[in-house]
């Protein structure tokens, strides 16, 4: 079940976000669909871990502060956030927006976390294997592109979405275009300094994946120092839906490795 | 009144209602060099044809498209600042926005300015949204960026007492020292077009010329009122002179009405066409704020983009409108020269006065000849009652 949503203040930003379970501090850095909707596959994290998902700025209903422009703003942003939340060391999980803020924080600092979990990252390229491109796709493509799984977009696609729900969807395009435009979905620099990460790293990733190719899990290879590669099978970019028990218990057992 | 022959450059060859897009996707195989060489020059003999029968001349630019040959105005301006004699010469305009280098645009504005002997109108545009792609634009912060790249060129042209530096949100130059210098001291006149009030009143605040497309008498008039607000505010005067507005419509002239609007009719094939774009390039997000999207989204008809709204509250499906259509809406003149006279009359009494009409009096797929004829028709029978009249009322006079 969804937990409440509750607020964080990170500067002059009032930040939504949900939390639940008890255990180890687990953050969670959501896509660039925004806030997720809480699924089974957050129930599993929540049995074992404290999870805590905030919305990113510019996302939903959490405001724009003029201080975020980039990516590199957003990575320094979340180590102001996990400065201000004092809960000690965190186990840091995202995904694709996510998981390249994750990364982006970890080549700066990883002194506030204990291991890295990159499901999906956008961030780097694969010359010769381009990204798909949601933000030219139609809305349907944007859906199905999403999911091996056609069966969840279908049910994705057969939904009303609410004037509140469009207005959200609005403001997650938006930001998103601010920090993934252009270049489309990644930082030409990330990749020289992927040494910087000093924590164990796990890097998951959908076989299926028509946004950001599987192929881009052998860049994060050949880059983090301490890194392990799991590739889901039958599994499309959006591997929290598309196949959730797998990728928690893939988190679950990286998480327990010692 | 300065009347201003416009063409976008049409490459009607590639037009198809079959086409699900003539922008961006459509490969340009389809663009056959040699038709294109011989639509270029034909388009350029036009301009000169404007020269000659007393028009000026105004070209804008798009990337990627069938719709619009011209992929640099400075191009086709250079040209023209060489082979015509006496049209001011008016670009509406450059993206400002979308270049990454506004001092690399100031440069060659120069330079056309001084090789035209100072006869540069300089438009400046936020760009329509199927031009973001081409371009490599981030569309969020567009405008921030527009105004940014407003400054340092205006800082550029009008600076004379050697380097400067200039330290933006996006744009950092060291030693920036134009040469040439524009023609026009201390300034060449400076445009921006516009469809929204908000930015109507930021354009009479720095009192340049405004510009705005097939809007309609009401829209336009709105569009007046929120510039004469922003003037008087800034203090630029108590009246506004209608030389500070400028209006683009279609136009077709003959000696004989049927004629006339079978012309017009051709080129009123340009705007049926202006939408023909794959969906996602029409709505790059941060192309319009959040909020403005958002309203737009919740508007009960979302389409609004394609569609024209008549005087009466008609709606128009731009791609399937008429002739008369277009006429009611006050986008286009067409029929004698009497008939195009008195219709421009009535559109400029019914904004409140008008000093520059952009004229599409080439546009679609109106041919050489017609055009021509059109042209010469509307120099000789109408421009010189239009120019006699507006020197009545020099000032906007809003109803």
């Amino acid at each position: 079940m969804a937990p409440p949503i509750t607020r964080h203040k990170v500067r002059d930003l009032d930040v939504r976000m949900m939390r639940a379970g008890a255990g180890a501090p687990l953050l969670f850095l959501h896509s660039a669909g925004g806030l997720p909707v809480w699924t089974p596959f957050f129930d599993k994290l929540a049995a074992q871990y404290d999870v805590i998902i905030p919305e990113h700025p510019g996302f939903g209903d959490t405001a724009t502060p003029d201080w975020i422009r980039n990516i590199g703003d957003m990575a320094m942003y979340y180590l102001d956030f996990l400065d201000g939340l004092g809960i000690g060391k965190v186990h840091l999980v995202g995904h694709s927006l996510g998981g390249w803020t994750a990364a982006e924080l970890a080549t700066r600092n990883c002194t506030q976390i204990l291991d890295l979990t990159l499901i999906a990252p956008a961030g780097l390229r694969v010359k010769g294997a381009p990204s798909g491109d949601n933000f030219i796709w139609s809305a349907e493509e944007s859906v199905r592109n999403m999911f091996h799984n056609q069966k969840i977009a279908e049910a994705i696609l057969a939904m009303t979405p609410s004037d509140e729900d469009n207005d959200r969807a609005l403001a997650n395009r938006f930001m998103a275009a601010r920090l993934g435009w252009e270049p489309r979905w990644l930082n030409p620099a990330l990749a020289r300094w992927l040494h910087r990460i000093s924590v164990p790293t796990q890097v998951i990733w959908g076989a299926n994946d028509k946004l950001l190719p599987s192929v881009y899990a052998d860049a994060w290879k050949a880059g983090v120092p301490d890194v392990r590669v799991e590739i889901i099978p039958e599994c499309g970019h959006a591997v929290t839906a598309d196949k959730g028990d797998a990728c928690a218990a893939t988190i679950l057992s990286f998480l327990a490795r010692s | 009144m300065r009347i201003y022959h416009f063409s976008e450059e049409p490459y009607p060859d590639a037009w198809g209602a079959e086409r699900p897009s003539l922008r961006i996707t459509l490969p340009n195989e389809i663009c056959d060099p040699d038709v294109a060489h011989r639509l270029y020059n034909r388009y350029i003999d036009e301009w000169m044809l404007a020269d000659e029968l007393g028009f000026d001349i105004m070209l804008n630019e798009h990337h990627s498209t069938a719709t619009c040959l011209t992929a640099s105005a400075s191009v086709i301006l250079s040209i023209l600042a060489r082979v015509t004699k006496r049209a001011r010469l008016l670009v509406l305009g450059v993206p400002i926005g979308n270049r990454p280098d506004p001092i690399r645009v100031a440069e060659e504005m120069s330079m056309i300015d001084v090789i035209s002997k100072g006869r540069l109108e300089f438009g400046m545009i936020k760009g329509v949204p199927y031009d973001i792609e081409p371009a490599n634009s981030n569309a969020v912060s567009l405008m921030s960026r527009f105004w940014e790249a407003h400054d340092l060129i205006v800082k550029a042209m009008t600076t004379t007492t050697g380097p400067f530096s200039f330290e933006g949100d996006y744009f950092h130059y060291r030693n920036i020292n134009l040469w040439p210098r524009p023609y026009q001291q201390p300034l060449p006149p400076m445009w921006i077009s516009t469809a929204t009030p908000a930015n109507a009143v930021e354009i009479g605040q720095r009192g340049h010329v405004m510009a705005s497309f097939m809007g309609g008498i009401a829209e336009t008039v709105k569009l007046h009122k929120a510039y004469a607000q922003g003037y008087q505010a800034a203090g630029h005067g108590s009246q506004v002179p209608v030389d500070r507005f400028a209006y683009l419509a279609m136009c077709g002239v003959a000696s004989n009405e049927a004629e006339g609007r079978r012309r017009c009719d051709l080129i009123a094939d340009y705007l049926r066409t202006n939408a023909q774009v794959a969906d996602p390039f029409n709505k790059p997000p941060g192309y319009f704020t959040v909020e403005a999207a958002m309203r737009s989204a919740r508007s009960p008809n979302p389409r609004a983009f394609r569609t024209l709204m008549t005087p009466k509250g008609r709606p128009v499906e731009l791609s399937t409108a008429s002739l008369d259509d277009f006429i009611e809406c006050g986008i286009a003149f067409a029929g004698t020269p009497d008939q195009v006279f008195n219709q421009i009359c009535a559109f400029t009494d019914g904004i409140g006065g008008l000093g520059n009409l952009l004229m599409m009096s080439q546009g679609g797929h109106l041919g050489a000849e017609d055009t021509c004829d059109s042209m010469r028709l509307f120099a000789s029978e109408v421009m010189p009652r239009l120019k006699a009249r507006q020197a009545q009322a020099q000032f906007f006079e809003a109803a």
